[in-house]
């Protein structure tokens, strides 16, 4: 090979490179990253909140951010709301408060879509606030 | 015939020696009588009351001796000044893997009662009820409960139930305390239903879909059943256990397939074999958990250690 000794070892140095990109993906044990959990589709899901004493303040989180919130003058409000609903459920962080501190109960009810009604109460005097679980049922 | 000298000498020698009394006399004779009279009669029949009464006291306090970490602390909220426990299980030691050393054992000679995780944690049982000599009332706690696990603590529904067993055990042992215990226990009662309740509205924020706890080993059975997490472990239930190559590759597989985002270490173990994991599987270290009791620091509580748990599992797997 004729040239400059200067343009052939750059000639080498380059060809050395472009194996070092192919020799590098098949030696590392970099891991294919974990595959991210099929996620469940949004759904519409209609969702009814019912007091045994009312007027009431009521506020429904959902993983955290509040879906829903409002006052309700008679004893039920319903609402249709979409979100993501696994085969494992969903939970709702239920927080609602009377004027009156009496005991009182607070149901909400949760419906797929084609579905029956999925229900959890809670029991509280003057102020609820829990989480409710609702899956649907087998 | 005497001389002026010798007399003083003869004299001395002659007479006998003077009593105390003679010879305070002219000094508490300038002391005044108030001081001389009044005080050193009261004064003394107080110390030696005290004197009486001291190691009375002290013998009759309830000495217990707890061998967890989380029994240490519930013993101490529901006995209060009534009860003396011995945490012989300190934080951050490594359950399954300790002894009672002789010391420890002269402890458990002086407790009334001695507390124990059950669920044969512990396979020193024997030693404790020798050492014992059978005055101590031998509870294992996880044994009454209604939960199976091994680590029950990790739930705040088990540890309210120990938290009543323990109470009705101090009561039984000492019943006229029996009234500051149930005052102490539900106090406590109350403040573990706060922790479980921040516990479930931290777990709400974290899809149902991804409540799945890799870690290095099964310690966490009772906060899955309490909060909906499915557990994958690395090794057995016990951390003296190794894991096989088949069941390394099973739980990477499962890793892989159910899109895990984050795997954890504990506190008291080698990380090695879950760097590894972590390292096949693409998933991240989510952090270090307290699996086997309190530890240092944040979690040097209860409530402490399962906050830190729930808000490490549950920041790391969003």
């Amino acid at each position: 090979m004729r040239g400059s000794p200067l343009f052939r070892a750059g000639l080498v140095v380059l060809a050395l490179l472009a194996l070092l990109w192919p020799l590098r993906r098949l030696t590392s044990h970099d891991a294919v990253p974990a595959q991210t959990s099929q996620r469940a589709a949004l759904v519409p899901v209609h969702v009814v909140i019912t007091s045994t004493v009312f007027p009431f303040r009521f506020s429904i989180s959902h993983l955290g951010k509040v879906i829903w919130q409002g006052e309700s003058i008679a004893g039920s409000s319903s609402r249709q709301v979409a979100i993501a609903f696994p085969p494992e459920g969903i939970d709702l962080l239920v927080d609602a408060s009377w004027a009156e501190e009496k005991e009182a109960a607070v149901r909400v009810d949760v419906t797929l879509p084609n579905g029956a009604p999925i229900s959890q109460t809670l029991w509280g005097n003057g102020r609820v606030d829990d989480v409710l679980t609702f899956r649907s049922p087998p | 015939m005497e001389t002026a000298e010798s007399a003083p000498a003869s004299r001395f020698l002659a007479t006998k020696k003077p009593s105390l009394g003679q010879t305070l006399k002219p000094f508490v004779s300038q002391v005044p009588k108030p001081f001389v009279l009044r005080a050193p009669k009261p004064c003394l029949a107080c110390a030696l009351l005290l004197c009486m009464l001291g190691p009375a006291r002290a013998a009759n306090h309830l000495q217990v001796a707890s061998f967890s970490t989380v029994l240490t602390e519930i013993a101490r909220q529901v006995g209060g000044d009534r009860v003396t426990v011995f945490g012989l299980v300190r934080p951050g030691v490594d359950p399954h893997e300790y002894e009672p050393t002789p010391a420890d054992l002269r402890k458990v000679s002086e407790a009334r009662v001695i507390l124990t995780s059950g669920r044969q944690l512990e396979d020193y049982l024997g030693k404790l009820q020798q050492a014992s000599g059978g005055k101590a009332d031998l509870l294992p706690v996880g044994d009454r409960l209604t939960t199976s696990a091994i680590h029950w603590w990790n739930s705040v529904g088990n540890v309210e139930e120990a938290t009543r067993i323990v109470r009705d055990e101090l009561s039984k042992v000492d019943p006229a305390d029996q009234s500051i215990f149930e005052k102490n226990a539900s106090d406590y009662l109350v403040r573990l239903d706060d922790l479980n309740r921040w516990i479930r509205r931290k777990v709400a924020e974290l899809p149902r879909d991804r409540r799945r706890l890799v870690t290095s080993h099964n310690a966490f059975r009772a906060l899955g059943h309490a909060y909906g997490f499915t557990i994958f472990a690395i090794e057995g239930t016990s951390t003296e256990t190794e894991p096989s190559n088949r069941q390394v590759a099973k739980l990477i597989d499962q890793i892989k397939s159910q899109g895990v985002k984050a795997i954890f270490v504990e506190q008291t173990q080698n990380p090695k074999v879950t760097q590894e994991i972590a390292r096949e599987t693409g998933a991240k270290i989510g952090g270090a958990l307290y699996a086997d009791g309190l530890g240092t620091g944040e979690a040097s509580t209860y409530a402490g250690m399962m906050k830190h748990n729930v808000s490490t599992i549950v920041n790391a797997l969003k």
